[in-house]
């Protein structure tokens, strides 16, 4: 009994003492905003509606959250890191934010100025970028960093994250600065997260690749199939450990990388017939697949057919895709006209059944009623 | 109208066919509940929330469970049918015939109110037939993609698809046909509301033998009488 | 035919009912759902919905056109708009001000806490105005001011107090009523009908509007300090640095002396 107490309370002492901590080393990890532009970015309200590129009615929200700004990936940045050219008030002078600009801030790993300059040359060379794209006339439908990426707190799970905490104590053994050991340590607890659930992965892609009008422009195929695949029907439920979107076309594992998608026709790309087998068989998902498995037929029907006519004419691919898609059409209309007959022939014998019990009761109360009579 | 309660029963079912078929429609309805989680609605599997990963975890074994069961008792029955004596007059009776077509004929106009009573018919009606075979060609069916569709990496992938499409059109037609012609006519249907005890007990009785199964209550009747005739000439024991 | 549902006692006849009726609800419904996914649902619902299904009307009235995940993260105070209890931002909305490029975000950033009449309704000279933060779901006056600059879920009013000491709201003379009504009947108003009713619903509207340095400066229209405001922020409002740059905001220009970093790269990039 007494044991048990002494360890209830030194649970309770650790957990107040580590929530303690966590309450004041946001705080002093806080930099003074030096450039004072919360002078004004602090207000709620500052903002207007505006026209985008596509002259649609867009919001545009100029305030800054200190505290979430701060708990961020750049909260170490400077305003004017990222917005170069702020010079005056009012900011007739701003451009547009170029992830591939210098930051002032060094890569440990090089010692230079760390830099998003070679992701983002990796995604002007894929497909979606304007180097890349087929439709290079259309840039303005293509996705830019932050059309995926926002500027989101660190976020560890409240029981994690307790649990992270009493580890930095091991970590400020060594290193002095806690506000940098601290935001350190979240890095690097964070980024070995999966950061996006796969619904919210499938949910991205599909923001544009399930927009007809959109793929249509860029003659790519619609993905409708997805949601009605096993895989898609998992992630609904909250499963990750079904391939999403980019475990398939961009994994990881085998060296791809969502900034880096190609156009499935390239040889290179994870899931051309080449390659798509290796792309099954990866971090043990379908470990024993056959050639036939990954190649004959698509892991995601399109139910659209494009008309489309490659360099060398209409690939055999998309005549394959067709007539597979007819097979299984045909397949559910012999099941529906199935269905209909036998859920109307045994919803009628019922319903007949039901009409002679009905007679049979008449009869039978005549019957009794008679027998009354008589007796 | 009222029917005492020790009237005389007959035989429907045997113990071994009514285990045979509590394990079936324990089986299968474990296997439509899992299966038909596949396609349900957003909305519903949203409110699991956090629990969706588990239950949809759960959901995949319980259906390769219960799809294994089902598979086994379908191949028991296929040995039953073949290999014991109960079981060879059980398919024996099973076999539809020409006089089949005929009862249904009668069957539907008296229902309809063409006719004075319904036709005399044998121990299986024709449409208790046509439930039994379905239930071959069905189960044939979901065996075989299923097994196909568990054994995935060894095939194509539009193999995958078409059986895919076949399980689950065959699964929809099945439990369409169960709710409608099975468990309405063996719940709902007035004359035996709110069962027919037949899947519990075995017995029915002689009143609806009479009622549904005319012929086989005549051949039924015929037997004893023989039988009891046979016993009280060899003189050994008394049918009471 | 025998029955044995007719033999049971009453009770356990209702009970055994009550059960069968509920499994016949639940056994129809679920073959009916079943007939509904064979012939009319399309594919499995994700919840996605296509912009491109949307017609424009619909991609604004769900918001598909407008919002997208902003950079920087949004909070409570942004997606609560101006929540403001006025009329006016049913039509205006919750950024009002576009006209004027140099200062309408700022305009806007006041709107969040200030009642549109502060600035919109000029007082005669006569008037004993007053100023009070009210708050915003309530209409209470607030005794101290918590939570962020700007919000303090309240806004600041202006109360005109008549001769017999009772304070009145600017637009409290609007009529409400009409401008109701007027809504629900826009859509069948022709073009000179909806001027008409504009003209009468802005009657109050003052032609020139108060602007930034009638209140940020010293004696200026709102008294910063009986708007609760602690003397350092109410000074700062009226001289200090907001004050500075409004008078100057067409020429002023941010010192280098807040951007340290600019200072020291060249620094930093000599080996």
């Amino acid at each position: 009994m007494k044991t048990k107490h002494t360890a209830r309370d030194i649970t309770v002492a650790l957990f107040l003492l580590t929530a303690f901590l966590t309450l004041f080393i946001p705080a002093a990890a806080m930099a003074v905003d030096d450039e004072n532009c919360l002078m004004c970015h602090k207000y709620a309200g500052l903002g207007r509606y505006a026209k985008n590129e596509e002259q649609k009615a867009v919001k545009r929200i100029f305030y800054v959250n200190e505290e979430l700004f701060k708990a961020s990936y750049h909260g170490k940045l400077r305003c004017k890191n990222c917005h170069t050219g702020v010079e005056e008030i009012p900011h007739t002078d701003v451009k547009n934010v170029d992830c591939a600009t210098d930051c002032h801030l060094n890569d440990p790993s090089t010692g230079r100025a760390f830099s998003h300059k070679s992701i983002v040359n990796d995604l002007r060379k894929s497909a979606h970028g304007p180097d890349g794209t087929k439709k290079p006339d259309l840039i303005k439908d293509l996705p830019k960093c932050k059309d995926c990426h926002t500027n989101k707190p660190y976020q560890i799970g409240i029981g994690k994250e307790l649990k992270s905490m009493q580890f930095i104590k091991v970590c400020l053994e060594c290193h002095e600065s806690e506000a940098w050991t601290n935001r350190f340590y979240k890095h690097m607890f964070y980024r070995a997260q999966t950061r996006r659930s796969s619904k919210q992965v499938v949910a991205l892609c599909s923001k544009c690749h399930a927009d007809k009008e959109k793929m249509d422009r860029h003659e790519v195929d619609v993905v409708i199939g997805f949601k009605d695949t096993f895989h898609g029907k998992a992630i609904v439920y909250g499963d990750e450990d079904v391939a999403n979107c980019l475990n398939c076309h961009a994994p990881y594992q085998l060296g791809f990388s969502p900034h880096r998608i190609i156009s499935h026709t390239d040889s290179s790309s994870p899931v051309h017939p080449d390659n798509k087998l290796r792309d099954c068989r990866q971090s043990g998902c379908h470990a024993d697949a056959q050639e036939a498995f990954a190649n004959k037929g698509k892991a995601h029907p399109s139910n659209v057919m494009t008309e489309r006519v490659d360099e060398d004419g209409v690939t055999i691919y998309q005549e394959e895709q067709e007539f597979q898609a007819w097979v299984i059409e045909m397949i559910a209309l012999f099941y529906k006209i199935l269905i209909i007959a036998v859920v109307g022939g045994l919803g009628f014998h019922r319903l007949a059944d039901l009409y002679a019990t009905h007679r049979e009761r008449k009869i039978a109360l005549r019957a009794a009623k008679l027998g009354r009579h008589t007796s | 109208m009222s029917h005492s309660k020790n009237e005389r029963s007959f035989v429907r079912l045997t113990k071994s066919q009514r285990i045979q078929h509590v394990i079936l429609f324990v089986s299968t309805g474990l296997l439509i509940l899992t299966g038909f989680m596949l396609m349900g609605e957003r909305w519903v599997i949203e409110m699991f929330g956090s629990a969706g990963d588990t239950i949809f975890y759960w959901r995949g074994i319980v259906h390769r469970i219960a799809g294994v069961s089902v598979t086994l008792v379908c191949l028991y029955h296929l040995g039953y049918v073949v290999l014991q004596a109960e079981g060879r007059s059980w398919i024996k009776d099973m076999l539809p015939r020409m006089s089949d077509a005929t009862f249904a004929v009668q069957n539907v106009s008296y229902m309809l109110g063409f006719r004075e009573a319904r036709p005399k018919m044998e121990r299986f009606t024709y449409l208790e037939k046509v439930e039994y075979f379905s239930v071959y060609f069905g189960m044939f069916i979901v065996i075989v993609t299923g097994t196909m569709m568990w054994t995935e990496q060894y095939w194509p992938k539009f193999w995958l698809d078409i059986a895919d499409t076949f399980h689950l059109g065959e699964a929809t037609l099945a439990a369409l046909a169960i709710i409608i012609g099975h468990i309405f006519s063996v719940h709902y249907n007035p004359h035996v509301y709110p069962m027919n005890k037949a899947f519990i007990d075995g017995k029915i009785s002689e009143s609806m033998m009479k009622e549904e199964h005319g012929l086989w209550y005549e051949r039924e009747l015929e037997r004893l009488a023989t039988e009891k005739a046979e016993a009280t000439s060899e003189g050994n024991g008394d049918n009471a | 035919m025998h029955n044995h549902h007719t033999d049971m006692p009453p009770f356990k006849r209702l009970l055994v009912d009550i059960l069968m009726a509920s499994i016949f609800i639940l056994l129809a419904g679920f073959a009916l759902w079943l007939l509904w996914i064979t012939f009319f649902r399309a594919t499995f619902d994700t919840g996605l919905v296509s912009s491109s299904d949307q017609t424009a009307l619909e991609q604004i009235a769900t918001g598909a056109g407008i919002s997208r995940e902003h950079f920087h993260n949004v909070d409570q105070a942004v997606l609560e708009g101006a929540e403001s209890i006025s009329l006016c931002l049913k039509c205006h909305g919750n950024y009002p001000h576009s006209k004027a490029p140099d200062v309408r975000a700022f305009l806007n950033a006041h709107a969040f806490f200030t009642a549109c009449e502060t600035c919109h309704i000029r007082p005669t000279e006569s008037d004993h105005i007053v100023y009070k933060w009210l708050n915003k779901k309530t209409g209470m006056e607030l005794s101290r001011l918590e939570g962020k600059p700007g919000s303090y879920g309240a806004m600041i009013v202006p109360i005109k107090v008549a001769e017999d000491g009772i304070g009145r709201r600017l637009d409290e003379s609007a009529d409400k009523a009409f401008i109701e009504e007027y809504l629900s009947l826009r859509a069948t108003f022709n073009a000179d009908q909806q001027a008409e009713a504009k003209v009468r619903i802005h009657k109050e509207i003052s032609q020139k509007p108060i602007f930034c340095d009638e209140c940020h400066t010293k004696n200026g229209l709102l008294n910063f300090r009986s708007l609760l405001y602690s003397p350092v922020v109410a000074n700062r409002l009226e001289t200090g640095e907001v004050a500075s740059m409004i008078t100057k905001y067409s020429k002023f220009y941010l010192p280098t002396m807040f951007d340290p970093a600019s200072r020291t790269r060249g620094r930093r990039n000599t080996p």
